[in-house]
């Protein structure tokens, strides 16, 4: 079969649209749940198949193109691009997509679902497409698709109060930081007259220049010019940075995660957000590399303190849910610490971060939705003695907390063994002036001190399941769809952290494929 | 026969699996443990044998690691991209720490044979512990070390905070994140060492080969870096706060693996990474060694005197130790002789035996009397003469009676101390006297005098030292007199990599 390269690196796109699309038509005939979620994990499953099939060959699957780190980007129809880089972020949206489908048919206890899938599905295209932009306004479609989806899926428990209210606070919120966002791209167009990433590098790379025939800009911010230019990132950096859930844009997130769904805060922890470091990484490193040096101090200190605050705000917490949110705030934290570097090697380090992360955040939500589905709340007191009452999940639950921590040999550990030894890695380079080491060793330190920090809130869940008696005795059987997706995400942790080779080897490949495309950006 | 260390860790594994899935009653989760660590003994015994007797293969490396001067060496790729393989080796430091770690676990299992209380889990997690403390002193690789070390934090936490004590919570958690942090700690020196030496490989050997080469100040980082993780184990004055809480809470078979293996990580860890991976830095911190080994041995001692619960002076007293040991350590980098670094290892192994029977006893009063405060205690040695002559035989053993293995340690590291810092050497010696007090008044409080009765103590119920504890106690009784009057056991392969540590530290 010879397809174009243009149609063969949307093909999984696609796939996801059509079924999608197809899902709300299909649960108007009263299908059950259970069918219709198996429809989405096909649909997912393909999906999944045909992006690795881009970096491993799968017999069959040869009309896929075919991907290497410094071999060109595969693009498509000039709008959507192919790299190691976007094939990577793929992955993780669509297994975090598949966790979250497999676990929702019984969670949800609803007859109509089939909207919640076609959300779900819909939802991750968008996220693809932000992985796979190659102008900000593709990225900027993503991520108005994938968000306005997930606006909908926070309000999906539609009788309960605070469903509705996280609903309402994220699509207020979201539709903020998208105004922002879309006020820095308008900036780049008119002063570059493009939208493309390289637009963006040009509007930098070149002095003091008169562009566009309006406004100087100047590569160096810091001999006092006030230029348009600083709003450009600025304002991509806020907009970026409520996706993210940065400090200081975390505030929504925490009640966002609290009131939606279990399983959409899972997709939220681990899907949306990183999205918006898709983003981040795309517009950051693709579009202003050229002047590292006047924004990565300035990420630095955002990262130290969205580290610092999200784990010391989530030391109190008796909610595991609000719990859970403050330490994926606390991890996004970690992840941005690879852009503050901006190595290929911390970038690697960013993006196996990303991945373990996602299985992590989204096994421990979906642990969280198969207790509900046995009426077992979300606060720390009920789950009381829980490693009587379910052992399984309480194993689960303790494993993911414990990556979470960064213990070995989980897949927490191995990612974030990459990121702090990347901040070493630059901090002694030769060469390395001053407040550059501090910054680099600081955040290394940063990054281990609040690991050992969040131990202690991590331990105290563990604690509460292994230690404390239970209030009550009713053994409990969690129930099978979501149990298989707590069980892939256990596997996946422990298998990651065993033998991180491969995806250490993927996410080494993607930062390199990045670096090619930044070095082809700037010249 | 290959891959015997790999086979050693399984076996552990695949058996701390099995009893937590299948031991159902508390019956069969003790015969299956006990067997299951039966295991690893043998294979431990066995490999200390041969490298005693000078026969042990010398096993594989994979190149650019050779695995020279290392027994039963294995190694195998894990993470390519990084230069990190898994590779397991044992020489004549960690060879006797091997085998007194399986020797424990087994011993503590058979001391904890009326556990009652999810008897699965608990077994099970000892045998867990044996993985995780056997990965570490088998690992010659950076990366393989701290997973190992880290590992080792989890079984012994869940030990405490579900078997311990009335404080184990606190315990637990106080163990759990104090040891994390100072762990990763010396992981930031890890990872200074594996980019400053440029040898994108995480093997001790290729690491050291390039170590000698770094700078003043990057070496004095990189070992007080690490030496912040070691001495958080050892642990010495002023990172101990954790141990007497943890040793106290523990439960006995818990408090044996603690005071018996987990404490001498820290020391090993200091000789076979800290030293000749940062020489420079090693040589720098001698006076800061030398002051914070004798601050402990003191500090903890005074502490023992003063102290009610027997276990919690048993608990200090190991602090105490491990003072000695960071003196002995401290002594030879001073000189280049090895006899402190020998005199140090044969003290870790000394105390391996001793003080895992003191908390074993200290177990058996708890168990028996219900408490463990001595002024409560009086004239036991009436109603339980076993235990009694245990305990003074073990009290003995551990301030240093000679016949007994503490005292060779003692003369070796004293001597090496002489030798190293003149008559600074009566400060430290201080340490005897005051051991010898606290150890000899509180057996004299405790056993002898009148017989009291008191209220708070049920004595009409007490029962003697039982089979099983008696048989731990005998096994480890042994050992210590064999180490006592035949030192040569020991030193014989110690000598040899001691020596190759101090070249490290001299050559630099």
């Amino acid at each position: 079969m010879n397809i174009s390269p243009d149609w063969a690196a949307l093909l999984p796109m696609l796939v996801l649209t059509g079924v999608g699309a197809l899902l709300p038509l299909i649960g108007a005939f009263r299908v059950r749940a259970g069918w219709l979620a198996g429809f989405a994990v096909i649909g997912l499953l393909v999906a999944f198949v045909l992006n690795i099939a881009t970096i491993w060959s799968i017999p069959g699957l040869d009309f896929m193109p075919h991907l290497t780190a410094s071999g060109p980007a595969v693009v498509s129809f000039e709008l959507l691009e192919l790299t190691p880089f976007v094939v990577l972020f793929d992955l993780v949206f669509i297994a975090v997509a598949l966790l979250v489908v497999i676990a929702s048919p019984k969670y949800l206890k609803r007859r109509h679902q089939g909207e919640y899938y076609s959300l779900l599905l819909l939802s991750t295209v968008g996220m693809m497409s932000v992985a796979g932009s190659r102008d900000l306004i593709t990225l900027f479609v993503g991520l108005e698709l994938s968000s306005f989806c997930t606006y909908a899926l926070a309000g999906f428990h539609k009788t309960r109060k605070d469903s509705s209210e996280a609903a309402m606070k994220y699509f207020l919120i979201g539709s903020i930081s998208s105004a922002l966002a879309i006020f820095g791209i308008s900036l780049v167009y008119g002063l570059t007259g493009g939208t493309t990433f390289d637009a963006l590098a040009t509007l930098w790379s070149n002095p003091l220049s008169t562009v566009g025939g309006t406004t100087t800009v100047g590569r160096s911010l810091l001999d006092g010019h006030f230029t348009i230019g600083v709003f450009v990132w600025v304002l991509l950096l806020a907009g970026f940075g409520y996706k993210i859930a940065l400090v200081p844009f975390h505030n929504y997130a925490v009640d966002v995660y609290e009131g939606s769904p279990d399983t959409v805060s899972g997709f939220l922890a681990a899907g949306s957000k990183q999205m918006g470091f898709a983003a981040l990484f795309k517009v950051f490193l693709l579009g202003l590399f050229a002047v590292k040096a006047n924004w990565d101090i300035m990420v630095a200190v955002i990262a130290v303190v969205t580290m610092v605050v999200g784990n010391v705000a989530a030391l109190r917490q008796t909610n595991i849910k609000r719990m859970l949110a403050y330490s994926s705030i606390a991890q996004a934290g970690y992840i941005l610490m690879a852009l503050a570097i901006g190595t290929p090697y911390a970038l690697a380090g960013g993006l196996f971060h990303i991945v373990t992360y996602s299985f992590m955040q989204a096994g421990a939500f979906v642990a969280l939705a198969a207790a509900a589905t046995w009426g077992i709340g979300e606060s720390m007191d009920d789950w009381k003695g829980m490693s009587k009452r379910a052992p399984f999940l309480a194993f689960a639950m303790a494993v993911f907390l414990l990556s979470f921590a960064g213990i070995p040999p989980l897949a927490g550990f191995a990612s974030k063994f990459v990121l702090f030894s990347s901040a070493i890695q630059a901090g002694i380079a030769p060469g390395v002036t001053g407040i550059y080491a501090f910054t680099y060793i600081g955040l290394a330190i940063a990054g281990i001190l609040t690991s050992a920090i969040s131990l202690v809130y991590y331990w105290r869940l563990i604690r509460v399941m292994y230690i404390e008696d239970e209030t009550e005795s009713r053994r409990v059987a969690v129930s099978s769809s979501a149990g298989i997706a707590v069980i892939i995400a256990l596997v996946a942790t422990i298998f990651i952290g065993l033998f991180p080779a491969a995806i250490l080897d993927l996410a080494l490949d993607a930062a390199r494929s990045m670096f090619t495309a930044v070095a082809l950006a700037g010249s | 026969m290959d891959n015997l260390i790999t086979i050693t860790l399984v076996a552990s594994l695949v058996g701390s699996v099995a009893v937590i899935l299948f031991g159902r009653t508390a019956s069969v989760a003790k015969w299956l443990a006990l067997l299951v660590s039966l295991v690893p003994l043998a294979l431990a015994t066995y490999m200390l044998a041969l490298i005693m007797m000078g026969s042990a293969p010398a096993g594989y490396g994979c190149a650019p690691v050779t695995g020279a001067g290392y027994a039963f060496h294995e190694c195998h790729s894990w993470i390519p991209a990084l230069g990190i393989n898994v590779i397991f080796g044992l020489d004549g430091l960690s060879a006797p720490m091997f085998f007194l770690t399986t020797l424990l676990v087994t011993l503590g299992i058979l001391f904890a044979w009326d556990e009652t209380k999810r008897p699965n889990q608990f077994f099970g997690m000892l045998l867990a512990i044996n993985v995780a403390v056997l990965g570490v002193f088998a690992s010659l690789d950076l990366f393989l070390f701290y997973v190992f070390w880290e590992l080792t934090l989890i079984p012994m936490a869940f030990l405490i905070g579900i078997w311990g004590g009335e404080r184990r919570r606190y315990a637990a958690i106080k163990f759990f994140v104090f040891t994390f942090a100072a762990s990763l700690v010396m992981l930031l020196g890890f990872m200074y060492l594996y980019f400053a030496t440029g040898q994108r490989n995480f093997s001790f050997e290729l690491i050291q080969a390039g170590a000698g080469a770094l700078g003043l100040t990057a070496q004095r980082i990189i070992f007080l870096a690490l030496f912040i993780g070691f001495a958080t184990k050892f642990p010495v004055v002023p990172l101990h706060t954790w141990l007497p809480d943890a040793h106290v809470e523990a439960p006995t078979a818990g408090s044996v693996i603690l005071a018996g293996v987990l404490l001498k990580l820290g020391a090993y860890g200091l000789i076979r990474i800290g030293l000749p991976l940062a020489p420079l830095g090693a040589k720098y911190f001698v006076p800061l060694m030398f002051v914070i080994a004798v601050l402990s041995m003191l500090y903890a001692s005074i502490i023992c005197l003063v102290q009610r619960d027997y276990k919690r002076l048993v608990a200090y007293s190991s602090i105490g130790t491990m003072g000695l040991v960071l003196l002995g350590i401290a002594a030879s980098v001073q000189t280049g002789n090895p006899l402190g670094l020998v005199g140090a290892n044969f003290m870790m192994l000394a105390h391996g035996f001793i003080s895992p029977a003191l908390f074993m006893l200290c177990g058996v009063l708890a168990h028996n009397l219900g408490t463990r405060d001595i002024p409560l205690m009086g004239g036991l040695a009436d109603r339980l003469p076993r235990t009694s002559f245990w305990m003074i035989v073990f009290s003995m053993a551990g301030l240093g009676l000679p016949g007994l293995a503490a005292f060779v340690a003692e003369f070796q590291i004293y001597s090496a101390t002489w030798q190293a810092f003149g008559w600074l050497v009566f400060i430290a010696m201080l340490y005897l006297i005051f051991s010898a007090a606290y150890y000899l008044w509180a057996a004299q409080r405790a056993f002898f005098g009148p017989f009291v009765e008191r209220p708070e103590v049920d004595y009409h119920h007490v029962y003697d030292v039982k089979w099983f504890e008696l048989a731990s106690l005998v096994i480890l009784f042994v050992f210590t007199l064999a180490y006592g009057v035949w030192p040569r056991l020991l030193t014989e392969i110690l000598e040899a990599p001691a020596r190759a540590v101090l070249a490290a530290v001299g050559g630099a």
